[in-house]
C-alpha cells in the first residue's frame, strides 16, 4: 500500500522525467568476472590530481598493492586489483584532449578469492573521525556513483559547515542500471555499517536511506534492519529521474534547498553512494582498498543483462562478452547510464572505480538523432529539475551570447539530460549547454588571469 | 584494432515525442471540425480546405528549396497552417482567396522570420487577417448550413440585436460562421484529445474560455452564447495553443490566455468587429516576449 | 464638406503634423547632441567594417575610438598596412609596419580509423567529446570552427576535404588561431616557407597506427638537408629558418610528404 502511494506521489522538485521501457536486472545476483590476461588501471579515476605512479615495469603486485600515490589533498591512492607483474605504464587519451597514465599489469594465473566481510558492529564505534578519514584515503575511496570525488575530502567539510544528516543514495535513478540496487540486497549489513562510519566521521546525528519506490526488495530488507535504529530512517521516493541527484535527494528527503552554486554541506547534508559506503566499511574495518566494483551490463543488444563484480582495469569487452552481447545489433556502447553516461572510446576501455554500467544499445532504443528547429514547445523547461529554461541557454550558447547564457543559469545546469530527452526536435541541448559552460569558464579564467 | 565505437553526447535514449508526430496529431484532431464543416456547408467547403492546405504546402516547399536553398523536411507544420487557415474562412468563399491567404500565411507569417520556430505571429491568423482587411466583403459573407443562401453569424446577430440560435444549435454547429468554427462539439473533441495526449497545454483553453466566460457573466451575456459562437473555441484550442507563438512558461501561458479572452470580449462588445479572436490572439502574440520575461522560471536554490 | 475639401484638410493636417514633429526632432537633436570627436567617425569610415573583433575592441566603432584615443594606427589586422597608412595620414601619426603574418593549418589528416562523431558540428564540440580518446589527438578535426570565425573567408576546404588557407585573402588577424581547440593553426611570416604538416609528437609506430600522412620521425629530412637547417626534437622536425634555403631536399626525401614549401603570398591588392 505504501509503495502504491509513493508511486503516485509527486517529487519534491520541479521537472524530471519518467523514463519507461528500459528494464533493470534487479533480480540478477552479482556474479564475479575473472580478469583476462592483462588489465589496465588508470592512475586517474577521480576528480582532482592524478595519482603519481610508484611502481615500475617488472614489479610484482598483489591484490591491493599501491600503484599510485595521491598528489595533493584532492587526490587519492590507486591500487592493483589483481595479482600479477607490472608490464609498464601506458597513456590513455581522454575527451577534452587530456591524457591519463595507466598501469598495465600481466595477470597471474592464480588469483586470490575475494573475502566476504562479516559486520563486526561492536568495533565500529571505536574509530575516530580522523582514523576513518585516513583509512578512507589510504583505501583510495572515491564517489562510486559516477562523480569520482575523493571521499576523504567529502568527509572533511570545514568546521563552519557542520553536517547533521547523511543520506544514502540507493535510488539509482539512471535507467538500465541495477548495480547499487543489487548491492543493497546482497550486502545490506555492510551498507549500514558504512553509513554508521560516515555518520561518525562527520558527526551527523541522522542517517537516511533513500530508495525509488520500485526497489521493493531493498526497501523491505532495510526497513527490517533499521527497525531498531532510532537515528536511521528509510525514505521511499517517487521513481522519477533524476531523483538520485544530490540536490534533489536533499530536497526530497530533508526538505532543504541547496543554494545555487553551493554544495550540500551548506545545508548540513552529505550524500553518499551505496558502493562508496560499503567500500568505507571494508576499508575502515579490514583495511581493504577499492579494487573491485559492481557493474551492470544491459541494453537491447545484450542477451543476458547481468550484474558483475569486476576487478578494476578489466576491459569492457570482457563484460559485454560475458553478458552475451550481439556486436552486430549494437549501435552504441555507453559507460554509465543512458542519461548521463558517455560513449565508450573503445572496447578496450578499462572498468574504473566510477563505472556503474556498460550498455550496448540498439538503434531502436536510441531513437532518431536528426535535429529539427526548436518549436518553443517548452518541454525542456517543464523537464528541467533545476528550474532553468534549457532551450534558451542552449540557443544563447550557440550564438555566443555568454552573458545571457550565464544570467539564465547555465552554470547551475547538472547536465542531467532531462531537457534533451524531452525535446521533440532531438536538439543536442546538453552538448550545447556544456559548450556554453566551457566558454563561460574560459572567460572567467581569462578575466582572473588578466 | 577492434571496432570503432560511435561517439555522441548523451542522453542515449530516444525521445518519447517527435515534432513530426505532434504536427500530424494536431492535423488528426482537426479532422472532426473539418468533417463537420464539409457536412454543414457542402463540397465547396472541402475545396476551400483542400486549396488552403495545398497552397500552404507548395508555398513552403518552394520557399525552403529555392529561396533558402535548404533541404525540405516534411514536418507537417505547413499542413497545420493551411488547415487552420481554411477552417477560419467563410465556407462559400472562392478558393482563390484560400490560395492567396495560404501563400501570405506561409511567407509573411512564417518564412520571412526564418521558418519553423522563428515566427512571432500565428501564421494562419496572419493569413486570415490579411484577407479580412484586404477583402472585407468576401470575408464577411456567410452561408447558412446546407444551402447557399447568405446568412448572418450568431455574433453579428448579437451585435445587431437579432434573434439568437439556441445553445444547442451553437454547440452542434447548425449555424452560420466560418468553415470550421461552427461545430463546438467537433472542435472540443479534437481539442480535448490534444490535451489528454499532452500536446497542448490545458492552461490556454481554460484561460481563454474562462476569462471570456467571466467577462460575459459580468456583463450579463449568456455564457453559452459567448463560448459557443464565433471562433472562440477554435482559437482557444488550436490557435492560441500554437507552441511557437505562445509563451514557454506555464504562468506566462495563463496570462497569455486570459489576455486573449479579455481582448476578444472587449472587441466583441465595444469594438467595430463582431468577432475579435483573431485580433486578440495576434495582439497577445506580440506580448509573448514580455510575458516570458515576467514569468521567467526560478532556478532551484536561487536567491529571489 | 465636399470630398476635395476633406482631402485638402487631411493633407494640411498630416503635413502640418509632419513638419512640427520634424522641427521638434531637429531641435532636440541640437539640444541633446553628444559631442564626439569627428575623427572617430573618419577613422571608422576607413576601417573594414567587419566588426570581427580581431583587434580586441568592441567592433570597428570601438577600434576607431581606441585609435583616436592613442592606440596604434595599425590596430586593425584585417585592414593591414594599407588602412594603417590612411589612418596615420588622417591623424598625423606614423604607421608602424610589421611583417604581415599568414595563417597556416599544420595538418592534412588521413586517419586510418576515422572516429564516427554524432553531435554538434563544431571542432570544439568534437574536441570536448572525443578529444584524445580516438584518432589523432593533435590533428585538424575539420569541422570548420576556423572557417566560421575568419572575417575575410580565407579558409576553405580543398578537393580532398582538408582545410586550407587562401593566403591572398588572409590578413593574419589570428582569430582562427584562437578558435582552433587543438592549436593546429599558426601564423607564419614571409621567409618561413618550409612548413611541416604534422603536430603529433608520438613515436613513429604510434603515429603510423593512427594516420597515413603523419610524421614518423624517421629523420630522413635531417640527413637530407645540406644546410643543417632541420633537427628532430620530440619526434618532430624543427626548422631553423635562418639556415633554410628552400632547396627542397627534405621535401623530396620525406616518405610521408609531411614537408612542403609553401611560398608566401602577399595580400591581394584590392
Amino acid at each position: 500500500m505504501a509503495l502504491l502511494s509513493q508511486l503516485f506521489k509527486r517529487p519534491a522538485y520541479h521537472g524530471g522525467v519518467e523514463v519507461y521501457g528500459p528494464r533493470r536486472p534487479l533480480a540478477e545476483p552479482i556474479t564475479r568476472i575473472q580478469p583476462p590476461e592483462t588489465v589496465v588501471i588508470p592512475l586517474s579515476q577521480h576528480i582532482g590530481a592524478p595519482a603519481k605512479p610508484v611502481v615500475e615495469a617488472g614489479a610484482e603486485v598483489e591484490v591491493g598493492s599501491v600503484l599510485g600515490e595521491p598528489q595533493g589533498f584532492v587526490s587519492t591512492y590507486i591500487h592493483s586489483s589483481v595479482k600479477g607483474v607490472v608490464k609498464g605504464l601506458v597513456t590513455l587519451g581522454r575527451p577534452g584532449g587530456g591524457r591519463v597514465s595507466a598501469v598495465e599489469i600481466q595477470v597471474s594465473a592464480d588469483q586470490p578469492e575475494r573475502s566476504s566481510r562479516e559486520v563486526d558492529w561492536d568495533r565500529l564505534s571505536g574509530f575516530t573521525p580522523e582514523e576513518i578519514k585516513d583509512k578512507v584515503l589510504k583505501a583510495g575511496i572515491v564517489g562510486m556513483g559516477g562523480a569520482g570525488f575523493p571521499t576523504h575530502v567529502k568527509l572533511s567539510p570545514p568546521k563552519d559547515k557542520p553536517i547533521d544528516s547523511v543520506i544514502v543514495n540507493a535510488c539509482e535513478c539512471e535507467p538500465y542500471l541495477a548495480a547499487d540496487s543489487r548491492l543493497v540486497v546482497e550486502a545490506a549489513p555492510e551498507l549500514l555499517a558504512g553509513l554508521r562510519l560516515a555518520m561518525q566521521a562527520v558527526g551527523a546525528k541522522k542517517g537516511y536511506i533513500a530508495f525509488e519506490a520500485d526497489r521493493v526488495e531493498g526497501i523491505k530488507l532495510l526497513r527490517q534492519l533499521t527497525a531498531d535504529f532510532a537515528d536511521v530512517e528509510v525514505k521511499v521516493l517517487p521513481p522519477k529521474y533524476p531523483q538520485g541527484s544530490e540536490k534533489h535527494l536533499i530536497k526530497s528527503v530533508l526538505g532543504r534547498t541547496v543554494p545555487l552554486g553551493a554544495l550540500p554541506m551548506e545545508v548540513g547534508a552529505l550524500v553518499q553512494n551505496v558502493a562508496t559506503l560499503i567500500s568505507i566499511y571494508r576499508a575502515v574495518l579490514y583495511d581493504e582498498p577499492v579494487t573491485h566494483r559492481v557493474v551492470t551490463v544491459n541494453g537491447g543488444a545484450v542477451a543476458n543483462p547481468s550484474n558483475f563484480l569486476v576487478p578494476i582495469g578489466v576491459p569492457i569487452r570482457v563484460l559485454l562478452e560475458a553478458a552475451g552481447w550481439s556486436e552486430e545489433d549494437c549501435a552504441k556502447v555507453v559507460l554509465g547510464g543512458p542519461m548521463m553516461g558517455k560513449t565508450a572510446p573503445s572496447l578496450e576501455e578499462p572498468v574504473t572505480k566510477t563505472t556503474s554500467g556498460v550498455l550496448a544499445l540498439r538503434q531502436a532504443e536510441l531513437g532518431p538523432t536528426e535535429p529539427s528547429p526548436c518549436i518553443r514547445c517548452g518541454r525542456c523547461l517543464a523537464a528541467c529539475p533545476m528550474g532553468l529554461y534549457p532551450g534558451y541557454i542552449a540557443e544563447a550558447g550557440i550564438h555566443n551570447d555568454l552573458e545571457a547564457a550565464e544570467k539564465a543559469g547555465a552554470m547551475a545546469c547538472l547536465e542531467c539530460g532531462c531537457c534533451a530527452y524531452s525535446c521533440p526536435g532531438n536538439r543536442p541541448l546538453v552538448q550545447e549547454i556544456r559548450e556554453a559552460k566551457l566558454k563561460i569558464r574560459q572567460n572567467q579564467q581569462e578575466r582572473k588571469g588578466s | 584494432m577492434g571496432r570503432i565505437l560511435l561517439q555522441s553526447p548523451g542522453p542515449h535514449l530516444g525521445s518519447p515525442e517527435q515534432t513530426r508526430q505532434i504536427m500530424w496529431l494536431v492535423v488528426l484532431s482537426l479532422l472532426p471540425a473539418s468533417l463537420a464543416g464539409v457536412y454543414f456547408f457542402g463540397f465547396g467547403a472541402l475545396v476551400v480546405l483542400a486549396t488552403s492546405v495545398a497552397a500552404a504546402v507548395v508555398t513552403e516547399y518552394l520557399w525552403i528549396k529555392y529561396v533558402r536553398g535548404k533541404e525540405v523536411r516534411a514536418d507537417g507544420s505547413a499542413v497545420v497552417t493551411g488547415l487552420l487557415l481554411g477552417l477560419t474562412l467563410p465556407p462559400g468563399i472562392s478558393p482563390l482567396y484560400a490560395f492567396i491567404g495560404a501563400v501570405v500565411a506561409i511567407i509573411l507569417g512564417k518564412q520571412v522570420y526564418g521558418g519553423l520556430g522563428s515566427n512571432p505571429f500565428n501564421p494562419a491568423l496572419v493569413g486570415r487577417t490579411f484577407l479580412l482587411i484586404s477583402f472585407p466583403v468576401v470575408m464577411t459573407t456567410w452561408q447558412a448550413p446546407w444551402d447557399a443562401t447568405t446568412t448572418a453569424t450568431p455574433l453579428s446577430l448579437l451585435a445587431t440585436g437579432g434573434p439568437l440560435p439556441s445553445w444547442g444549435q451553437l454547440f452542434w454547429g447548425n449555424v452560420g460562421g466560418s468553415l470550421g468554427e461552427t461545430s463546438v462539439l467537433a472542435l472540443a473533441l479534437g481539442g480535448l484529445y490534444l490535451i489528454y495526449k499532452g500536446y497542448i497545454d490545458w492552461r490556454i483553453p481554460t484561460g481563454v474560455l474562462g476569462s471570456a466566460a467571466l467577462f460575459s457573466l459580468a456583463l450579463g451575456i449568456p455564457v453559452t452564447t459567448t463560448l459557443f459562437s464565433g471562433g472562440l473555441v477554435l482559437g482557444a484550442f488550436f490557435m492560441a495553443t500554437d507552441y511557437v507563438t505562445s509563451p514557454v512558461t506555464p504562468a506566462g501561458r495563463w496570462l497569455f490566455a486570459i489576455g486573449i479572452g479579455l481582448i476578444t470580449m472587449v472587441i466583441r462588445q465595444f469594438g467595430g468587429y463582431p468577432e475579435g479572436v483573431s485580433f486578440a490572439i495576434l495582439l497577445m502574440n506580440a506580448a509573448v516576449p514580455l510575458l516570458e520575461k515576467l514569468t521567467w522560471p526560478k532556478a532551484m536554490g536561487a536567491v529571489q | 464638406m465636399g470630398v476635395v475639401q476633406k482631402i485638402i484638410y487631411a493633407a494640411l493636417l498630416m503635413g502640418g503634423l509632419g513638419i512640427t514633429f520634424g522641427l521638434i526632432l531637429a531641435l532636440v537633436e541640437r539640444r541633446f547632441r553628444v559631442e564626439t570627436d569627428p575623427r572617430v567617425d573618419q577613422v571608422e569610415e576607413v576601417l573594414p567594417g567587419l566588426n570581427c573583433g580581431a583587434c580586441g575592441q568592441a567592433g570597428c566603432r570601438g577600434a576607431a575610438e581606441a585609435i583616436v584615443a592613442g592606440a596604434e594606427v595599425g590596430l586593425c589586422p584585417v585592414g593591414g598596412a594599407k588602412v594603417a597608412a590612411i589612418i596615420g595620414e588622417l591623424l598625423g601619426r606614423a604607421a608602424q609596419s610589421g611583417p604581415v603574418k599568414k595563417a597556416v593549418i599544420r595538418c592534412r589528416p588521413d586517419l586510418k580509423n576515422p572516429p564516427i562523431y554524432q553531435g554538434i558540428e563544431t571542432c570544439l564540440g568534437y574536441q570536448t567529446l572525443i578529444g584524445a580518446a580516438q584518432g589523432c589527438a593533435y590533428g585538424c578535426i575539420g569541422l570548420g570552427d576556423c572557417v566560421a570565425v575568419c572575417p575575410v573567408g580565407a579558409i576553405s576546404r580543398d578537393e580532398e576535404g582538408r582545410m586550407q588557407v587562401n593566403e591572398e585573402l588572409c590578413t593574419g588577424c589570428g582569430l582562427c588561431v584562437k578558435a582552433c581547440p587543438r592549436s593546429v593553426i599558426a601564423l607564419r611570416e614571409e621567409g618561413e616557407d618550409l612548413q611541416l604538416f604534422c603536430l603529433n609528437p608520438g613515436k613513429g609506430k604510434e603515429v603510423l597506427a593512427v594516420c597515413n600522412s603523419g610524421c614518423i620521425a624517421c629523420g630522413l629530412c635531417v640527413k637530407a638537408c645540406p644546410h643543417g637547417a632541420i633537427k628532430l626534437e620530440g619526434n618532430l622536425p624543427v626548422i631553423n629558418y635562418d639556415l633554410c634555403q628552400n632547396c627542397g631536399a627534405c621535401v623530396r626525401k620525406c616518405p610521408k610528404s609531411c614537408l612542403e614549401i609553401k611560398e608566401y603570398v602577399a595580400e591581394k591588392v584590392s
